[in-house]
């Protein structure tokens, strides 16, 4: 009996313990990319293009559905089209969220892109980090012109699960601060660095240019502290605009800050506005809204024969 | 071995005296009582001595009695003994008595270990073949609904081979799937299904349901279905058992003289159980008019024109029509649907060798005219006796099964089309769908009107599934009391499904197509060792070490293809933009060893105890192996305690009264690559840079997770009295689940969510059985019983800062199902009336009604009650079996009937229509921080309405409470005396029927037990589901 009772014993072991052995590889996904086979520079595109040109969701959904109709640049609601007339007009969560949800969501994006070169980061990098900094700048400014007050300051996060909101004043204070902060540190350099590190064709604004980015830096904060000039408590503006246009600005076209569209992605990679006007049968059957046209019109501006065609 | 030698001995000793002593013989025949069948290996023994036979495959004994002994006793599992004088006699042929009491006795309980109920210390369930096989399933596990109470089975409607939500005693997890384990024969199966309606995500509009695992079973393979309730009953199985394990014994082959064949069809034919209730008094137009021309008629695709009055009209196809209803539109697009089974079953053996095998033929033509369903299973079973103590077991199933045109159901799916249809429309005027130039759909309204003749063409799919499953089983009988048995078993499925939306469609006017292909496997490889033994006189122990190694695989690859060149190539050549996708072989291990214990006093008490050790690749991490949470420990114990056998002992009132308690713990882990963070590599990036994101969803994976934790504690009473004439089962269970696994939104970060371990779901329940044979008379008797089952469901808490968890919300955020903490899962959140501080209904300024812009809880899916009362009463030849179920409570919102209102077309729309409304309320004059409520003196019309009320929520909300006839047969066994002559053995013939009618319900329009998902997600829901049916048909069985 003894034996048999070793035997088991024995087997039991072999199953339960030394079988385990492969059990971390097995567990590794083999399509998924870990932060050792990965360069900072890969995960500044989306956070770029997303910024300006997201997808479908978002795009139809905040822009087209909202922004848009109530400037009187698109319509819909007539026969054929899939979207209802009181569309955008009447609360209606899944719609009316979309373009909260695009602009909370995308902080995570950059935040990665932020938390990677920071010092001490998996990918430290100085100048990659400012050149983070200025785009954080671009989105926050967005986001609270859009909504007001919005979480900043815990924002970024990771321990925060509810982030308070800040007032739009510490937002354009913070967002000042740190853009002079991305600035100090690109000083006179001219890319993030060499091979993996300079960011080239991955920045699709400037293609790894940091002087660019100054200029672009710079010419927010001018932007901002006009904008703020003459709102209550905002008593850096005057100081924030002298410093500002003593610095280097966009000035001509060479400047721009210019992202080519994409004409191949799919619309739910991201949809610019030539995308996404016939690709979805019905559901993108919108048209030109008459205030848009009328207005074009009336000042014979020439960009309505490249908006529209006559029906 | 020593003593084995010396008990052999002394059985050769006692031998050698009865042959001494010997000096006459008796034979005769033991046969069936019931069917007067021979009866193999009955035991034969004579009364005070040691000498005993078995009978052979003809029920034929030969036994010599010692002198001095005058009594025979037979004795058979699942018979009365019977204790005969010998009286002198040479030849005794005797017929036994089945013992109904006793056959349920036996139940198979983990690991395949047939145990005697009695000793059990937690409730089990068993369902038998014939409730599988009389009034036949597609999908066997359908065939539970109201016989096992505890046991909520919803059906998805997504027609031929779809699939069925089980849940047994409420759902343990937010994420996880809550459903059972299944086992067939010892070997776990995958269960997983495909497509939309399996996965989680909460769209509803368009899903199609692809059947899943259990559905591939053939019900005339069950032998039959023990349901373990939750983790008391299954706390063997580990991981998987948190939700209760739905054991399936297939039929092995019998000895039996020659070759036994048994054929059985079915052919059952079937209708919508319940339609929609239409108005016939207004047609096709908007705000009570009709139009001056085709277009304006066709701008609206809704019944909000004039009544109607016979008279000609322009009709949408620019033809003048008499304006009148057409009744039947609706209905008329259906065909009656048909299910044929056909069954052959061949099984022979004898005493060393038993075999069965057994081929099915499914061929099921859906109510929908073209969707199709045929299905092959192949199933060999055999049992060897390779020497006196070794024993192989094997089996292999093959199953192929090919489908046409699966319905795809929600807001975009194929009902979508069909129930709005104008009330004056004659639905052949559809069936020219297509306009010739664009393909596209020629409708009545705009094109988002759609045409369901056009689906039916253009937006198609097809799948076909491969499985193959199977096992190899050696036991050894070291000794009498210590056996043990190895096993391998696997389950492999390939699933490939096509789908093809043609040029025309209206998202995808250039063509669109998906194919799919899955592959996924399972296979477990085990061994037990089971010691069987009496202690002494008055104590047995029975102890079982086993141990088992699963290995789970899946891999998928996907081409996707849009922009077809030639309109009519839904092909890869064709597809001008062409997308592909590959998952490699996804991997997943665990290792488990595990024992029971049981120590049984006297009969009478019986302790039970189990422990189980899991091993999981799934929570192993790979950047710490040694430093994971990867071992889990599960316990478990019971005691079974026979109460008759103190309190009346001699059996006078109780045949049996048993009291029990158990508790058990056991886990549930994860799916494989849930710790590391990773990042996922576009596959096209912007302007084809390579760029990098988060993986899709975003979620913050933790290193440390562990799995969820259920503890369950169970408390239950069984009584049998007057022999066997009346029983009842009672049971009270108090589950817990802790540390659920939840992706736990984050509003800052870098992660939209992060995954972690939180809160706490309880589930506390009550079922209760009662039955018995109330009428027992010569040719007469009748059986019944009645079940109930109540469970309450809690999620006790969350985390902080999080007060819900959403399954699934609708496109437009009126209505989405939750867990809310401190509240249920499954509830229904949704918009009401808005109302001003005097509770009076605000209004639009243009006086209709205005939703809530924030959601108020309206209900919860999950129902308070669920039972059957099945009766099944013989006669002679003649057998009645009737089932009822009731689901009592539980709500359901119906989009569906939303969109009727909103298009004119339901009952309810025609009120208002001739004099408008003046809704009594309040309208807001001043603003919405300073609101000034004035009363509402504007009148709307009925479109004006219905058109609001239909976007209030709680319109919608209905109760699930509904009882209906689920199952009734009647089955007539052919006299044998009419089959003596011939070579049929037996043969029956019945009519049955399924899912008859309502005898109760509180929803007008549809099936409150419909859903379009068998995922956690989307349950609750009703949005243009297909009608579930009504069948009834003829079975036939007969036996060569």
């Amino acid at each position: 009996m003894k034996s048999y009772r070793i035997l088991w014993i024995a087997l039991i072991f072999t199953l339960g313990g030394s079988c385990t052995s492969d059990f971390d590889e097995i567990n590794k996904n083999p399509t998924a990319v870990t932060a050792e086979e990965a360069s900072a520079k890969f995960f500044l595109t989306n956070p770029l293009f997303e910024l300006y040109a997201p997808n479908r969701f978002p795009y139809w959904r905040a822009h087209l559905i909202h922004a848009d109709r109530f400037a009187g640049h698109v319509s819909f609601g007539f026969n054929g089209s899939w979207w209802t007339d009181e569309l955008a007009y009447t609360y209606n969560p899944g719609y009316t969220d979309a373009a909260w949800g695009w602009l909370q969501d995308y902080v995570s994006k950059l935040n990665l892109f932020l938390t990677f070169t920071q010092e001490g980061g998996e990918f430290e990098n100085e100048r990659m980090y400012a050149v983070g900094l200025i785009v954080k700048g671009l989105y926050f400014q967005m986001y609270t012109d859009a909504f007001g007050e919005i979480p900043y300051t815990e924002a970024l996060n990771i321990d925060i699960l509810l982030p308070k909101f800040d007032t739009q004043l510490e937002i354009y204070t913070g967002i000042i601060e740190e853009l002079d902060q991305a600035m100090t540190i690109i000083g006179d350099a001219t890319s993030t660095g060499d091979g993996v590190q300079d960011l080239g064709d991955n920045d699709i604004y400037f293609n790894g240019d940091l002087q660019k980015w100054k200029k672009l830096a710079n010419t927010l904060k001018l932007r901002m502290s006009l904008r703020a000039h003459g709102a209550p408590g905002a008593d850096f503006s005057n100081a924030a605009i002298t410093e500002a246009l003593g610095g280097p600005l966009l000035q001509n076209e060479a400047d721009n800050a210019l992202m080519v569209k994409d004409e191949e992605i799919s619309q739910w990679g991201s949809a610019a506005y030539g995308d996404v006007w016939h690709n979805f049968g019905r559901g993108s059957d919108w048209t030109l809204g008459q205030t848009l046209i009328d207005y074009l019109r009336d000042y014979n501006d020439p960009r309505l024969e490249k908006y529209a065609k006559q029906a | 071995m020593k003593k084995s030698l010396l008990f052999f001995l002394a059985f050769a000793l006692t031998l050698t005296c009865n042959v001494l002593a010997q000096n006459r013989s008796v034979s005769g025949t033991v046969s069936s009582e019931e069917d007067n069948e021979p009866l193999p290996g009955v035991n034969v023994t004579v009364r005070g001595s040691t000498v005993g036979t078995v009978t052979d495959l003809e029920g034929n004994y030969k036994i010599d009695v010692p002198e001095g002994s005058t009594q025979l006793v037979f004795s058979y599992v699942g018979f009365i003994n019977e204790t005969v004088d010998i009286n002198g006699r040479s030849v005794i042929d005797i017929k036994l008595l089945p013992d109904i009491s006793q056959l349920q006795e036996v139940v198979v309980t983990a690991f395949g270990v047939e145990r005697e109920k009695k000793a059990l210390g937690y409730a089990v369930s068993t369902v038998e073949s014939e409730d599988f096989t009389t009034a036949k399933e597609q999908n066997p596990i359908n065939s539970l609904a109201g016989r096992v109470p505890g046991v909520v089975i919803t059906r998805s409607t997504g027609g031929v081979g779809s699939g069925s939500r089980v849940v047994i005693r409420g759902n343990n997890s937010l994420t996880g799937n809550n459903q059972p384990l299944y086992v067939v024969d010892g070997i776990p199966m995958d269960n997983s299904g495909f497509g939309s309606a399996a996965g989680q995500g909460g769209g509803e509009f368009s899903r199609a349901d692809y059947g899943t695992g259990i559905s591939d079973i053939n019900p005339d393979d069950i032998e039959s279905m023990t349901v373990l309730k939750g983790p008391n009953a299954a706390a063997l199985y580990g991981s998987r058992a948190a939700n209760g394990v739905i054991m399936i014994t297939t039929k092995a082959g019998k000895s039996q003289k020659g070759l036994g064949v048994t054929f059985s069809s079915n052919i059952t034919f079937e209708n919508p159980l319940l339609l929609p209730g239409y108005q016939n008094e207004y047609g096709h137009g908007n705000n009570g008019g009709i139009g001056a021309t085709v277009d304006e008629l066709n701008a609206t695709g809704n019944s909000w024109g004039p009544r109607f009055d016979g008279s000609q009209q322009l009709y949408w196809t620019g033809e003048t029509r008499p304006y009148s209803a057409q009744e039947d539109n609706v209905k008329d697009f259906f065909r009656t649907g048909s299910n044929l089974f056909n069954t052959i079953a061949l099984e022979g053996g004898n005493e060393s060798l038993n075999a069965r095998f057994s081929y099915s033929n499914t061929q099921s033509n859906s109510i929908l005219p073209n969707s199709d369903l045929s299905r092959h299973n192949f199933n060999l079973r055999a049992i060897a006796n390779l020497t006196e103590k070794l024993t192989l077991d094997a089996k292999a199933t093959y199953f192929y099964q090919e489908a046409e045109n699966r319905a795809v159901q929600g807001t975009e799916g194929i009902m979508s089309t069909l129930y709005g249809i104008p009330r004056n429309i004659d639905i052949n005027d559809l069936k020219d769908f297509q306009n010739e130039e664009d393909f596209s759909v020629r409708t009545y309204g705009p094109p988002t009107s759609g045409n369901p003749y056009w689906i039916l063409n253009n937006d198609v799919n097809q799948d076909y599934r491969d499985r193959i499953q199977g096992f190899v089983k050696l036991n050894y009988e070291l000794t009498d009391y210590l056996s043990a048995f190895v096993r391998i078993g696997t389950d492999r499925v390939i699933q490939k499904i096509e789908t093809i939306e043609q040029p025309g469609h209206w998202f995808f006017t250039t063509g669109r197509f998906n194919f799919d292909q899955y592959r996924v496997s399972e296979t477990n490889a085990d061994f037990l060792v089971m010691f069987n033994k009496n202690l002494n006189e008055k104590f047995k122990l029975n102890v079982n070490v086993g141990a088992n190694h699963r290995y789970d695989t899946r891999e998928r690859t996907r081409l996707f293809g849009e922009d077809f060149k030639i309109p009519t190539q839904p092909t890869v050549e064709s597809a001008g933009i062409i997308n592909s996708e590959y998952e490699p072989l996804r991997e997943k291990k665990v290792n488990s060893v595990y024992g029971s214990a049981q120590l049984a006093y006297n009969e009478i008490i019986f302790l039970d105890l189990s422990a189980r050790n899991d091993w999981s690749s799934a929570l192993t991490n790979p950047l710490d192996p040694d430093g994971s949470n990867n071992s889990f420990f599960y316990p478990s114990a019971s005691l079974s305690f026979l109460v008759n056998e103190i309190i009346d002992p001699g059996q006078e009132l109780f045949d049996y009264l048993k009291v029990r308690a158990s508790w058990a713990q056991v886990g549930n882990d994860t799916e494989p690559y849930q710790l590391e963070n990773t990042y996922r590599l576009d596959q096209n990036g912007y302007l084809g840079l390579t760029t990098l994101s988060l993986p899709n969803p975003a979620v913050l994976n933790d290193l440390n997770l562990r799995p969820e934790e259920t503890t369950s504690i169970e408390f239950g009473a069984e009584i049998r009295m007057f022999s066997n004439r009346v029983y009842a089962d009672v049971s009270y269970y108090d589950i817990k689940s802790d540390d659920l696994i939840l992706n736990v939104p984050v509003s800052g970060g870098i992660y939209p969510e992060r995954r972690t371990n939180v809160g706490r779901i309880t589930n506390k329940g009550v079922e209760i059985l009662v039955g018995g044979i109330p009428i027992q008379k010569g040719d007469f008797s009748w059986d019944v019983s009645l079940n109930m089952a109540r469970n309450r469901n809690e999620l006790v808490e969350l985390i902080d800062g999080l007060e819900n968890f959403q399954f699934a919300g609708t496109n437009g955020g009126t209505v989405n199902v939750r867990a809310t903490a401190g509240g249920g899962y499954g509830e229904i959140w949704g918009t009401t009336y808005e109302r001003d501080p005097n509770g009076q209904i605000v209004l639009r300024a243009d006086g209709t009604p205005l939703p809530t812009s924030e959601l108020v809880l309206l209900g919860n899916y999950q129902p308070d009650w669920t039972g059957g009362f099945s009766n099944t009463i013989n006669y002679k030849n003649f057998g009645l079996r009737l089932l009822i179920d009731a689901r009592i409570g539980g709500d359901v919102y119906s989009g569906t009937d939303a969109a009727l209102d909103a298009s004119g077309v339901s009952e309810s729309s025609t009120q208002f229509r001739e004099s408008g409304i003046l809704v009594d309320g309040v309208i807001n004059t001043g603003t919405s921080e300073a609101p000034v409520y004035e009363p509402n003196t504007t009148t709307i019309n009925a479109q004006e309405y219905w058109q609001s009320y239909s976007g209030i929520a709680s319109n919608y909300i209905f109760e699930q409470t509904n009882i209906r006839l689920r199952e009734m047969s009647v089955t007539y066994n052919l006299p044998r005396e009419l089959l003596a002559n011939t070579f049929i053995k037996s043969a029956s013939i019945g009519l049955v029927g399924r899912n008859l009618f309502f005898l109760h319900k509180k929803i007008d329009n549809f099936d409150p037990e419909s859903s379009y998902s068998t995922s956690a997600f989307s349950q609750g829901l009703l949005f243009y589901n297909l009608p579930t049916t009504r069948t009834y048909g003829f079975n036939l069985n007969v036996r060569f």
